[in-house]
């Protein structure tokens, strides 16, 4: 089982390591941006209804785009500090060799899938209002969200991309800093 | 070939993904968008973008990061501290009863963060080197410590029951009210469980706890007033009908924030580590959710569950016994799977299965999140069994194990009570929202 909450990779190399911190940094400080806002809007549709008798028009459009936000970030995050859970059975009943082959697979298959789904939400999002594909209230159109997501999963499957050319399996010192795949 | 075979190829790929450590999350995405592609082909990528952009968006979630919110804001602001020192000064006197009060603060802890992970984590902190220095016997600590740290998941808010009432499509309010009296239940046979396992073996406790209360300790119980306040505020909100529990989420997070700055607990730094702990348990939620999604559209496709619908049908099974079957493949599962991964990989399958039965889909979501409950403290992957020997590494897995046993039963005990005493779960979102049929 991957325990959640680990320390994020360290990596030798000054600029990869520069490039990680950075990621870090911006996911942190866009998914805490959202986080707030999210809670903003929910705290002022409650006050405005309860205090001013009146509900504010378009605030659960808002949550939900700041929700969609806060997911993209949240998900880079989480797969930067190894948060993303994942069953270890494989440790227990096979060996080191066996453990590496399915490192490799696994990291192959993950850079695979979440480039798949970059790809698909890009395609998607650029439809946009053409689509119909708004928000019920303000009519926000989602292109603009669907391309945070897309990001989100491209950003990852580089990551992992880049971990497969510094080492293509999980070492113990992947697992001791957070990487799994 | 034909649809149950997709899906039964689709269950064995999603297996072979999890055995070979592709995240829960990923391993669903991955074995759904593959059969779809095998029945649907141009339907795989509108699917994957389509559910990841609706689960990103979906208003009802929006409750798992703000819960998640206050929950961490309460740590670093240390009002989950002084909740183990409130329990300790009430209950510490008597034999075990620091152990007694690790469960008691776990469950007020519970009470505001649906996270099982962090309630071990937190009361690991606080009360295992509190039980150590008392030389309070190992396997008793870590097991009620552990143990403890499971309330967090069946207390509202719990992220179990989120992710089942999501799942389901059962009113997340409902789903809260009928955790309240069983997660009370159980920390009350947890703590049973506490004085009768020192009774029978006195040596496992000393017979009195810290005397003289230091400054810090007398002053403690004003802490646990505020998260009592914070406590009756939300849940009693949603209670009153004065807001839904997304809303009661945000007025959760927004009053810990408040209450933490008011009480100057909060700095900076405190602040950013609560944002970054919650980025990185929603990232996590979030991505198994989406994953979930793609499999469940994979099986809408492949017909699996109306074909399961009608076998239990042929078989001329009562929901009980369904009911009890299920349940015993959860606890099995749960020994050697993750209580998230279970649940969405299973639920999609199983609820048409129960619907058609007729059982009370909230009544069998309480149960579940019992069996998942069990599952975290179950060997060899019981999540908070790891996370309290990350607190105390010097205490052996055999002790966190054998220590876990009594609690593990209290949790039987009470999943046995649940299910001939329905009312237990059902009760409280009956007397609130009126009877669902």
């Amino acid at each position: 089982m991957t325990v959640l909450y680990r320390e994020p990779d360290r990596d030798r190399s000054p600029v990869h390591d520069a490039l990680q911190k950075g990621l870090t940094t911006a996911c942190s400080i866009t998914g805490g941006i959202a986080l707030l806002l999210l809670l903003g809007i929910t705290v002022a549709e409650v006050v405005a209804r309860h205090l001013l008798r009146a509900s504010l028009l378009g605030a659960e459009d808002l949550a939900t785009m700041s929700l969609t936000v806060l997911v993209a970030a949240a998900v880079v995050f989480a797969a930067q500090e190894g948060g993303h859970v994942s069953v270890d059975l494989i440790r227990r009943l096979g060996g080191s060799r066996a453990r590496q082959a399915a490192d490799v697979l696994a990291r192959l298959l993950g850079v695979g899938a979440t480039a798949v789904a970059a790809a698909a939400l890009f395609a998607k999002g650029g439809c946009g209002l053409e689509c119909g594909d708004v928000t019920g209230s303000l009519a926000i159109v989602h292109t603009p969200f669907y391309y945070a997501l897309g990001a989100s999963l491209a950003t990852w499957s580089l990551l992992l991309t880049s971990r497969m050319i510094r080492r293509p399996a999980a070492s113990g010192a992947d697992e001791r800093e957070g990487q799994g795949i | 070939m034909d649809g149950p075979t997709v899906a039964l190829l689709g269950f064995a790929t999603l297996f072979v993904l999890l055995l070979i450590r592709v995240p829960v999350g990923l391993s669903m995405l991955i074995a759904g968008a593959a059969g779809i592609a095998l029945i649907r082909p141009q339907a795989v990528l509108p699917v994957i973008a389509g559910e990841t952009f609706a689960v990103s968006s979906r208003y009802a979630l929006t409750i798992i990061p703000l819960f998640m919110l206050m929950g961490n804001l309460a740590v670093v602001s240390g009002m989950s501290r002084e909740l183990y020192l409130a329990a300790n000064l009430w209950l510490g006197r008597f034999r075990g009863g620091l152990a007694a009060a690790s469960i008691v603060a776990s469950a007020g802890f519970s009470a505001m963060s649906g996270s099982s992970l962090a309630a071990a984590l937190t009361m690991g902190r606080v009360a295992l080197p509190e039980m150590q220095r008392f030389r309070y016997d190992t396997s008793l600590a870590a097991g009620a410590v552990a143990a403890g740290g499971t309330l967090g998941i069946l207390i509202p808010p719990s992220a179990g029951l989120v992710l089942y009432g999501i799942l389901t499509e059962q009113s997340i309010g409902r789903l809260f009210m009928a955790g309240l009296i069983p997660g009370v239940l159980l920390t009350l046979l947890f703590v049973l469980t506490v004085f009768l396992v020192v009774r029978l073996q006195p040596h496992k406790a000393p017979s009195v706890g810290p005397a003289d209360p230091t400054l810090e300790r007398r002053r403690a119980p004003a802490g646990a007033y505020w998260i009592l306040g914070l406590v009756v505020v939300t849940l009693g909100g949603i209670y009153a009908g004065v807001f839904s529990a997304m809303e009661a989420a945000g007025v959760g997070a927004f009053l810990a924030l408040l209450v933490a700055l008011a009480r100057r607990t909060l700095t900076p730094k405190g602040f950013g580590e609560a944002v970054h702990s919650t980025l990185r348990a929603s990232g996590t939620v979030f991505l198994i959710l989406i994953g979930a999604y793609v499999f469940k559209v994979f099986l809408g496709f492949t017909e699996i569950p109306f074909a399961a619908v009608r076998w239990v049908a042929e078989q001329g099974w009562s929901g009980g016994q369904v009911v009890a079957l299920l349940l015993v493949m959860f606890i099995v599962l749960g020994t050697f799977m993750d209580g998230f991964a279970m649940l969405v990989l299973t639920i999609p399958l199983v609820q048409p299965i129960l619907a058609s039965l007729g059982v009370d889909l909230i009544w069998f979501g309480v149960m579940i999140v019992v069996t998942l409950e069990m599952g975290l403290i179950s060997p060899p992957v019981g999540l908070n069994t790891f996370v309290v020997k990350s607190v105390a590494p010097d205490v052996p897995m055999g002790a966190i194990y054998r220590g876990i046993i009594p609690f593990w039963l209290a949790m039987l005990a009470l999943l046995v009570l649940i299910a001939f005493v329905p009312q237990i779960a059902t009760f409280l979102p009956e007397a609130m929202y009126g009877f669902q049929p």
